[in-house]
């Protein structure tokens, strides 16, 4: 488009003939074009038209238009924000939309038709009648239905139907929270009790001893994906287990838009393998708010379904109003805090606010509730309060809520919201699902959302039974920069969920698990073909071993001996996850569970962990046991100096190149070393420095998280165009664009004896993706490279203050990318080449990282090579010199572009160089 | 020596403003020191029409523009000694001066560039002796240019005739210029533009929206993100040693 032309679609250019040619009656117009009156209020200040009187009546007419669904809490929630420093830029209504209906399909058993006939006398909204009829005929069903639509009542009648009409099948219905299921068990129960249908749920919080007996009780059952996976799973030679899984005909899959990520991928592989040992006829699966559907559920299950689209929705809808905010130049957390206080104060109705990190979240309410409170620190130790309400500070009416707390504590903030006695709850994602929480009048979104399809589900939380209003904070402005503006962004589709099959950890994390399974019962590997097929190999090899198990899949095999089940957890894969314990004499108090990854960045040695708003100090972080110990501290702020280090493989691991004389960009294989230094504490105004130094009280074995992955690399003459900045720049924009979470991302810098252009050095940054063994998340950054720049010069370009020096970069990037060229990358050669007596080994003197027996991974200097009759070892420089350390071949890993490679002849003893 | 003139917000012509798809007036000003004391600005007034395309299918233009505008010049502490002076602006008519520059002159934006960017910021200069025409052509309807001597400063405004039904779009620029001078150290002043009317016109440029319609579709446009701004365009400036 022209920069000084503006294109308008077709629907408005309608509108605006319509506009020319109507009387000049405001009335008229205001029908016409039909005017919200807190969105003309908006367009007035803007406009600064306010005392003219033409809007006067324009403003008057659209008043009495919106009179019989006058909502004032969005006026009342636009002054607050003013107020407390934001800015409200724009307003966009929703009115309300009446139910439509349909009748009840009548070749549902006839004792469900009626308890149908006799709850819902007008019928069944459209998109219900017409997703339980296509359930009735065998098919594969996703209801993708906004939220608060009447999703539920679709699966529980097709589960009666079943249950009713086959007095053998049992159902599954797999809820991908703990929360959740607490949720629908009363919602279940008052559809399937009046039928004289029992049912039985599991999670994690029930004891291992009384699961079976559930299962043999009951033929209907609602769980979690993990307990099923890590538990039933594992437990197919138990009888009563064994009849369910071998009767399961159908299966319920509710909020699939959260099987995502690792998770997600994990849950594909899972599903593959409760199909191979159980008759599962008919998955019926809702969702709300992703991109393509139907693949997606495709990937997910290997089953393509029908989908309901929202287009169907029957469902009555209330008024919803969206505001949209910017910060005024200034301290954003105060201005938040601020916010939050008021809206607590306001009387406006309850509310619930999103932050994107786990620490934010924690922050932002330690800081509302301390204001509300005592300005000063609280004495550490003084746990009262916690221990009389189990909610932390007894006067606080604002509580966080994430992932990772004792269900006891979730338990209680759920109860305390539902209840009224919360003024609001501030959380990450984690209540973004379908919770019951009671009603909520007010969504504030504290900053950009990450995606399309996490704001559609948190605009969702307001306004499920009556008028909601959200108010969308856009910090990053990206909202604000765009054409369209809000307008634009609420009709923006959800993006698509992304699962990764071809990660070799999870694949054989799987099939090991598989593989147990098949010894328990019956395999029918029909099911596996939907997925690649390295998977089918490693499940193969395991069921009647052949080949041997690569290197860097080893240490998954030693943790499975105990069961790979457990060990391997659907959420965080292969991931240590660690338990954070507060102590109080002999007695533990537990304080939430966090992942290796989670915990780098939360609960390192020394670090200020908060849980429930309060304050605990790290003081051990023992990796072996994967514990984590904390005691009470005062409100100070610690993060971590985490030393990124990015070993790219470019010799045999570059997936594409594209190159000109300046330099490449390119995406390659990579290890990650994730360092923890050291931390820096802020008290008040004062911050200081913690190195992990041998005299610091928190020094011990580093912290490193060593992983391979893949990422984007960039190398350019120019080193400017390798800045963090432009990195950071860049992982933003792309996160935008293609909804993706930042801490799914990883930046770092790298410092290569090797290059993809010639053998000579490389220096530069990488975005990588963040889980072990990659998701290729990366791969659509390079794929959509030019797109991912221009959305960064925007994004740069709104920002306020302006970065000018960005801004020139992120230009003279573009420039230097549209000169490239794409080359052809090399074919991928993972294993190091071996012929028959000559082996690669680490060179004498070179750095490389070893794996512990506990998993932890540790730079070290090897000595030499030995061949002994255990195989290949190498020596290993010692911390302690008369000590001589001698380790297996396989748990030692050549950094890329930093170990020098050498040939060994094992018969010889001779030495060549590496080819 | 040459001089150097502050101006704070940077947004004139030559800084196009970030939002220039939906500006309706651009300004910009050449300024001019007469002596120790004295400083000419000709101020340049551009009245853009702004096009719309509809839509992909339709391809049938129209434009958003405003007829009219106030310009106030205010010197601070300062006089007016001598400025463009009121006329009627009839159709085809032109108008012209030539006018030759007495000294060097630079103007920069007056930004605080924080301590950790490295900022190159514009500046316009302007060198002396060179000669310059300044010509104002209007093709269309009948406009009038009235003023005001606030003696501490001047206010214009062009504007239609009363009763005069508008049947064709002005485009082009208003040249106006101010001398004032000043007794005291500090040099400084205030110019203000303001659009007197956004109205819709097709595209033959005869006027298709006023008033409450014109209100409405701008409501319209706005919804889609498209935000014709109608704010007044204020410019501070003053004399640095």
């Amino acid at each position: 488009m022209d920069d000084y032309e503006v294109t308008i679609d077709d629907q408005t250019s309608d509108l605006l003939q319509k506009l020319i040619n109507v009387p000049e009656d405001p009335q008229l117009i205001a029908q016409l074009i039909d005017i919200e009156p807190d969105s003309f209020r908006s367009f007035l200040r803007f406009a600064g038209e306010s005392a003219n009187s033409e809007a006067l009546q324009l403003l008057k007419a659209s008043e009495s238009l919106y009179k019989l669904d006058n909502n004032p809490i969005p006026g009342v929630l636009s002054e607050i924000a003013l107020q407390s420093g934001f800015e409200i830029l724009d307003t966009v209504a929703f009115r309300a939309k009446s139910a439509v209906f349909q009748t009840i399909p009548n070749s549902l058993d006839q004792r469900v038709c009626e308890y149908l006939k006799d709850k819902y006398p007008s019928g069944l909204y459209s998109h219900q009648s017409t997703s339980i009829q296509l359930g009735l005929e065998n098919r594969d069903v996703c209801i993708a239905t906004p939220t608060a639509s009447g999703k539920s009542l679709v699966f529980m009648t097709l589960a009666a139907h079943s249950l009713l009409t086959n007095p053998n099948a049992s159902v599954l219905a797999l809820y991908p929270s703990k929360a959740l299921i607490q949720d629908q068990l009363n919602k279940w129960k008052s559809v399937l009790a009046p039928l004289g249908l029992e049912l039985g749920y599991i999670d994690g919080a029930v004891p291992v001893d009384q699961r079976s007996s559930i299962v043999s009780r009951h033929r209907m059952l609602v769980m979690t994906p993990d307990v099923t996976h890590a538990w039933m799973m594992s437990h197919l030679n138990d009888t009563a287990v064994r009849r369910f899984v071998t009767n399961l005909r159908l299966l319920v899959l509710d909020e699939t838009h959260v099987y995502d990520g690792v998770f997600g991928t994990n849950m594909a592989y899972f599903l593959r393998r409760l199909q191979a040992i159980s008759p599962v006829k008919q998955i019926i699966s809702s969702t709300a708010t992703i991109g393509e559907p139907a693949s997606f559920l495709e990937n997910l299950t290997g089953r393509r379904p029908i989908v309901v689209d929202p287009e169907a929705d029957g469902s009555a809808v209330p008024s919803k109003t969206v505001l949209l905010g910017r910060p005024e130049t200034g301290k954003q957390f105060e201005k938040i805090v601020t916010l939050l206080r008021r809206v607590s104060n306001s009387g406006l109705g309850r509310f619930l606010a999103f932050a994107d990190s786990r620490r934010m979240v924690e922050q932002i309410v330690a800081a509302t509730t301390r204001s509300a409170t005592s300005d000063d620190d609280d004495e550490p130790g003084d746990d009262s309060a916690l221990e009389t309400s189990g909610l932390g500070p007894a006067l606080a009416r604002v509580l966080p809520f994430r992932a990772g707390y004792e269900e006891d504590d979730r338990k209680a903030i759920q109860r305390a919201l539902s209840q009224g006695s919360l003024a609001g709850v501030v959380s990450t994602s984690a209540l973004e699902l379908g919770l019951d929480i009671g009603e909520i009048d007010v969504v504030l979104l504290l900053g950009t959302p990450p995606s399309v399809k996490a704001f559609r589900q948190r605009l969702g939380r307001a306004g499920r039974k009556n008028a909601g209003v959200c108010l969308l904070i856009d910090d990053k402005g990206l909202i604000t920069s765009e054409l369209g503006g809000l307008g634009t962004y609420l009709k923006k589709p959800p993006e698509k969920s992304w699962l990764y099959l071809g990660n070799r950890y999870l694949q054989y994390a799987n099939a090991l698990c598989a593989a147990a399974e098949a010894n328990a019962l019956p395999s029918n590997i029909e099911p596996f073909k939907t997925l690649p097929s390295e998977f089918v190999k490693f499940f193969e090899n395991e069921v009647n071993p052949t080949d041997a198990i690569p290197d860097e899949l080893y240490p998954l095999k030693q943790r499975a001996q105990a069961g790979p089940h457990y060990e391997f957890p659907l959420r965080s894969g292969v991931e240590k996850n660690f338990s954070v314990r507060l102590q109080r004499g002999p007695e533990h108090d537990r304080l939430g569970t966090l992942s290796y990854s989670q915990a780098l960045r939360e609960a390192y040695p020394g670090a200020i962990y908060h849980y429930m708003a309060r304050p605990y100090r790290v003081f051990q972080f023992k990796y072996k046991t994967g514990e984590i110990f904390v005691r009470r501290e005062r409100r100070y702020t610690t993060r971590p100096i985490i030393q990124n280090m990015v070993f790219p493989k470019f010799q045999g691991g570059l997936l594409s190149l594209s190159h000109s004389s300046d330099g490449f960009i390119s995406e390659a294989e990579l290890q990650v070393s994730e360092r923890v230094t050291g931390f820096i504490e802020q008290r008040g105004a004062n911050k200081s420095t913690h190195e992990y130094v041998p005299t610091s009280p928190f020094a011990q074995r580093p912290i490193i998280r060593f992983f391979e992955t893949t990422g984007v690399c960039w190398s350019f003459k120019d080193r400017n165009l390798s800045a963090e900045m432009i990195a950071v720049a860049l992982r933003d924009a792309f996160c935008s664009l293609c909804g993706i979470e930042t801490r799914d991302l990883g930046i770092g810098t790298f410092f290569s004896t090797t290059s993809p252009l010639s053998g000579e050095k490389s220096q530069g940054i990488s975005i990588y993706d963040a889980a072990s063994g990659s998701l290729r998340l990366t791969q659509q950054l390079i794929e959509r490279f030019p797109e991912v720049l221009d959305l960064a010069a925007t994004l740069a370009e709104a920002e306020e203050p302006r970065n000018a020096s960005l801004i020139r970069s992120i230009s003279e990037l573009k420039d230097t990318v549209n000169g490239l060229q794409p080359a052809s990358a090399d074919p991928l050669t993972t294993d190091l080449a071996v012929d028959s007596d000559w082996v690669t080994v680490i060179a004498a003197g070179e750095q490389a990282m070893c794996r512990l027996a506990s998993g932890a991974m540790e730079s070290v200097t090897v000595l030499g090579f030995r061949y002994t009759p255990q195989g290949l070892m190498y020596e290993l420089s010692s911390p302690k010199s008369d000590v001589s350390w001698m380790v297996k071949a396989s748990t030692v890993v050549p950094i890329n572009g930093v170990s020098k490679l050498v040939e060994a002849n094992l018969m010889t003893g001779e030495l060549r160089d590496f080819a | 020596m040459e001089k150097r003139l502050y101006i704070d917000p940077p947004v004139l012509l030559r800084w196009l403003p970030r939002e220039k798809t939906c500006e309706v007036l651009f300004l910009d000003l050449e300024p001019d020191f007469l002596d120790d004391n004295t400083i000419r600005i000709d101020l340049n007034i551009v009245f853009r029409p702004i096009p719309v395309r509809r839509g992909y299918s339709q391809t049938r233009d129209f434009y958003i523009g405003s007829t009219g505008a106030r310009v106030l010049f205010e010197a601070f502490d300062g006089r007016v000694r001598s400025y463009a002076k009121a006329a009627p602006m009839k159709v085809d008519y032109e108008q012209s001066y030539t006018r030759s520059r007495h000294s060097e002159v630079t103007i920069s934006p007056k930004l605080e560039p924080s301590k950790d960017i490295s900022l190159q910021m514009s500046e316009v200069s302007f060198s002396k002796n060179i000669e310059r025409t300044f010509k104002s052509s209007f093709s269309g309807t009948e406009r009038v240019l009235s003023d005001i001597d606030l003696g501490y400063g001047v206010e214009w405004e062009l504007k239609l005739p009363a009763g005069q039904v508008v049947r064709d779009y002005l485009i082009g620029n208003l040249f106006l210029y101010v001398e004032s001078s000043w007794v005291g150290q500090i040099k400084g002043g205030r110019i203000v533009v303001r659009p007197s009317d956004i109205l819709f016109f097709d595209s033959d440029r005869k006027m298709i929206g006023d008033g409450l319609r014109a209100l409405a579709m701008r409501y319209v446009l706005w919804r889609q993100g498209i935000k014709i701004n109608s704010k007044s365009i204020a410019v501070n400036f003053k004399e640095v040693d």
